[in-house]
């Protein structure tokens, strides 16, 4: 079976405050005179075996769901990418 | 009568727990965590520090082991279970605690002595305080942000002042036998080293476990 790499993204729910997020955006962003909005957050790589990169995202995500690889109160956990892996 | 003192990879206030236990006239006992087995002690105590690197979250991974898996079966039961700083983190990421605990606003590690009022004394762990009374504890977490969602919970302990961000400044919560709290409380039983307001703590669970 094919191997695949798959990123996830675990971030904030939208109503969730991200101090982090914030401190890189005042200290960092605003500084240096670049408006932006910034939520910080994290990005687990998984490679793992699937029939095709669908399938594979949907394992990975279920996965990440299961294991609570984010608290579901707290955190949105989303596939950013998928690509073949050898 | 033994409380377990339970340690994980990475738990670092174990010994200061021990300390505490002794002094209050309770026997401790150190528990790895693979060597916690359900309904063999009288009470447990899960000490801070920063279990399993504090990767993922705080307190997520210890929260998955199957040491957890039996203290649930525990505090089903009523067996006393107090979850400090660190330990408080896995109690509430295993669900035997409501809420979620999250870096701390502003984001930064915090280290200080902060006061704290206890406001549920219907705990084993704060019977012999007064409903109300103001305690001095250090602190010492970056993820520390109490947050709930549905019903609010039973706080046990408040900051007096805005410490870390947390929802109406809770600093500890409780359900049925099961406190966790982010201060503190065997680090100040010493009076060289602290006015002694933690004592109070561990002699009330002690009067818990005698009653």
């Amino acid at each position: 079976m094919p191997r695949y790499r798959v990123y996830l993204h675990i971030g904030y729910l939208p109503h969730i405050k991200d101090p982090e997020g914030e401190t890189i955006r005042r200290e960092l962003f605003e500084r240096a005179g670049i408006g932006a909005e910034v939520r910080a957050g994290k990005c687990i790589a998984l490679v793992l075996e699937a029939g095709g990169p669908e399938e594979a995202g949907a394992k990975a995500l279920e996965a990440a769901k299961a294991l609570r690889l984010g608290n579901p109160h707290v955190h949105a956990i989303e596939v950013l990418r998928v690509e073949p892996w050898s | 009568m033994v409380v377990a003192v339970l340690k994980f990879p990475g738990t670092n206030g174990d010994f200061d727990v021990l300390r505490a236990l002794q002094l209050a006239g309770l026997r401790g006992a150190l528990v790895w965590h693979k060597d916690y087995r359900a309904g063999a002690y009288d009470a447990v105590v899960i000490a801070g520090g920063f279990s399993y690197g504090d990767r993922l979250r705080a307190g997520a991974i210890a929260a998955a082991t199957k040491a957890v898996e039996e203290l649930k079966e525990d505090a089903d039961r009523g067996t006393p279970v107090l979850g400090i700083c660190n330990g408080f983190q896995i109690l509430v990421e295993a669900g035997l605690l409501p809420g979620a605990l999250l870096p701390n606003d502003p984001p930064r590690f915090i280290s200080r002595w902060v006061e704290v009022s206890v406001v549920d004394v219907n705990t084993p762990f704060t019977a012999l305080y007064e409903e109300g009374e103001a305690v001095r504890l250090p602190v010492a977490h970056g993820e520390g942000r109490y947050i709930y969602w549905g019903n609010r919970p039973r706080a046990a302990f408040k900051y007096l002042e805005d410490v870390n961000g947390s929802a109406e400044r809770i600093a500890g919560v409780a359900k049925g036998n099961v406190l966790g709290l982010m201060p503190h409380p065997e680090r100040a039983v010493d009076r060289h080293v602290s006015a002694g307001g933690g004592a109070k703590l561990w002699l009330s669970l002690r009067a818990w476990l005698r009653t």
